[in-house]
């Protein structure tokens, strides 16, 4: 069993809970987290004793999503790229990336032939709301906060929101990158089931305990009939293109949108560039920014 | 019957010959052009008397490709590393190339056939042109290729679809030059016949199909080509098109500001030589000489 650091692997009751384990930054999601997350499913995968997985958060919250802590290169203006980069560099890094951290890894889960649950606590934004909407199961807690505020620096949706939430749903919240509770998740489709917090892994557990109840070639075979259904309809086509339309949605820095928070990120890091961000759109219609007008 | 300035409109023998008419521009394809060619086909659509169209080029060419002077982010004076114009972003010049483009399909779906007439070069997106006719007769003078790519431009899937797999990447990925009898073993093209009887060849076929109620024809070729779409083609050309993006816009400084640079200093000429002048000879066509 390999040693991982930003994840904790532990059995139990026929199953295994996964967890992202870098509580100091809330979880974010790096290279390092994503690669051990990609040993301990195939670990898991390749374990007959386990018949499902659960991926929840430390900490209380499940991800903020992409870990951008690296990525403070400063902006050439008015092209929109790193200084003394070029388009053809960052355009090729970014969809080689986004192919390989999202798509390959989106098709991995997906294609997985146990059931793997999200148990969704606290924060889950941007690609965090990726990684657990593509689950098979989504678990919430009370506290959940779906979101994908990237959107408003630059970035892409995925279209597991509009698979999941239908299409004016996903809009709605992928046009704005506003936040939404855990009881509008449950309205529009994102999730399962909301419970009390402390219920959360309980809840999951005895899932998988159902699960296991059930022969696992018939399990297999009926993830097989909901996802490969929904692949004949196109969805694997849609992710392919998808993978190519958030290259582009990454390259669309604008000097009028992006300078201002990437000066506020200068001369105050990371909080300062969330505030600058997100202060014109508060409060938020869901969540705990929601209060205080 | 509109004005047409960048085609010839010709009605013939059941059917109608439509020229891509700027020879002295190897007849790229201009923004202009191809407004016309669609009000052309508007046309033909309106007219009865026409059963088939046979779509040719004035000159030696058939066409050149799309007109690199009128094109959006062709803007030779380009800021490097960055590899765009100045005061440009690389969000503004993504949605410039970012252009569902349909123009070409609709040939495809056109509910007359269009018989592609190639009597010279067909280069580029006059390769595309020429693949999208539902029937394509060639010149022995034929010369189809996709020299694009050598100055960062993407390749057609419809080439993918034609020639297949293999074949298509042998010369998508080279820009490399077939002539008429190449393209007709890897089935670009469905025969090549002497220079002097190509129009005669085609307006043939044209009285032939006339011999077929239209609505037979419209049906036979709705279940070739949405037979095609269903299995696929659509989605194909919709990635297609946005692959195409990046295509266009990575240009690498030690490949592409070279032949920027000859281009601004001494025209189009010296920018075609120091592009292909690596490539030749070439495996077919009047450049393999040599």
């Amino acid at each position: 069993m390999p040693n991982y650091e930003a994840i904790l692997y532990e059995k139990q009751r026929r199953g295994v809970l996964i967890t992202l384990n870098r509580p100091k930054v809330l979880n974010a999601l790096n290279e390092r987290l994503l690669g051990e997350l990609d040993e301990a499913l195939e670990e898991a995968r390749k374990d007959p004793e386990i018949r499902a997985v659960v991926l929840t958060g430390a900490g209380g919250t499940f991800s903020t999503g992409e870990d951008i802590s690296g990525d403070d290169r400063p902006t050439a203006w008015p092209y929109g790229i790193a200084e003394n980069s070029s388009l053809v560099y960052e355009y090729d890094r970014i969809r080689d990336q986004d192919h390989k951290t999202f798509l390959e890894r989106h098709f991995y889960r997906w294609e997985y032939p146990k059931p793997i649950l999200a148990a969704v606590s606290g924060w889950c934004l941007g690609a965090a709301s990726w990684l657990a909407l593509t689950c098979h199961l989504t678990f919430a807690a009370d506290d959940a906060v779906f979101g994908q505020p990237q959107i408003r620096h630059a970035s892409g949706t995925d279209f597991i929101w509009v698979v999941l939430a239908g299409f004016k749903n996903a809009l709605r919240y992928s046009l704005t990158g506003d936040h939404i509770d855990a009881q509008e998740a449950l309205r529009i489709g994102l999730v399962n089931k909301v419970v009390p917090k402390d219920q959360l892994l309980e809840e999951c557990f005895k899932f998988v305990e159902r699960v296991a109840l059930v022969p696992p070639e018939t399990v297999k075979i009926n993830l097989h009939i909901s996802r490969m259904g929904l692949e004949m309809m196109g969805l694997r086509k849609a992710w392919i293109l998808n993978a190519e339309l958030c290259a582009m949605a990454r390259l669309t820095k604008d000097e009028q949108f992006n300078r201002g928070m990437e000066e506020a990120r200068r001369r105050g890091g990371l909080k300062a560039f969330f505030e600058t961000r997100d202060a014109p759109f508060q409060p938020e219609p869901f969540g705990p920014k929601a209060r205080k007008a | 019957m509109p004005d047409y300035e960048e085609i010839l409109y010709e009605k013939q023998r059941k059917g109608v010959l439509i020229t891509l008419n700027r020879p002295e521009a190897m007849n790229a394809i201009s923004r202009s052009l191809l407004r016309e060619l669609h009000q052309a086909l508007d046309e033909v659509e309106k007219d009865d008397e026409i059963r088939a169209v046979v779509l040719t080029g004035a000159g030696r060419a058939f066409s050149s490709g799309m007109d690199q002077g009128n094109q959006p982010g062709r803007r030779r004076d380009k800021v490097w590393p960055y590899g765009m114009a100045p005061g440009q972003s690389a969000a503004q010049l993504i949605e410039m190339w970012r252009h569902d483009d349909r123009n070409f399909l609709r040939l495809w779906e056109f509910g007359k056939p269009i018989i592609g007439a190639i009597n010279g070069w067909a280069m580029g997106a006059g390769s595309w042109l020429a693949l999208f006719t539902h029937i394509t007769i060639a010149s022995e003078n034929a010369v189809f290729a996709q020299p694009e790519v050598r100055h960062g431009s993407n390749t057609s899937f419809m080439w993918t679809l034609l020639a297949g797999f293999k074949n298509a990447l042998r010369y998508g990925l080279t820009g490399d030059h077939i002539d008429a009898q190449e393209a007709l073993r890897i089935g670009l093209v469905n025969k090549v016949v002497p220079a002097d009887k190509l129009l005669d060849e085609c307006f043939s076929l044209v009285e032939r199909i006339a011999l077929i109620p239209p609505e037979t024809i419209k049906i036979n070729l709705a279940i070739a080509t949405m037979g095609l779409e269903m299995m696929g083609l659509r989605d194909a050309l919709l990635l297609d098109n946005q692959l195409s993006v990046p295509a266009h816009v990575m240009l690498r400084e030690e490949l592409r500001r070279p032949l920027d640079d000859a281009r601004a200093q001494e025209g189009i000429r010296k920018y075609l030589q120091l592009r292909d002048g690596p490539f030749q000879p070439e495996p077919f066509g009047p450049r393999s000489k040599r």
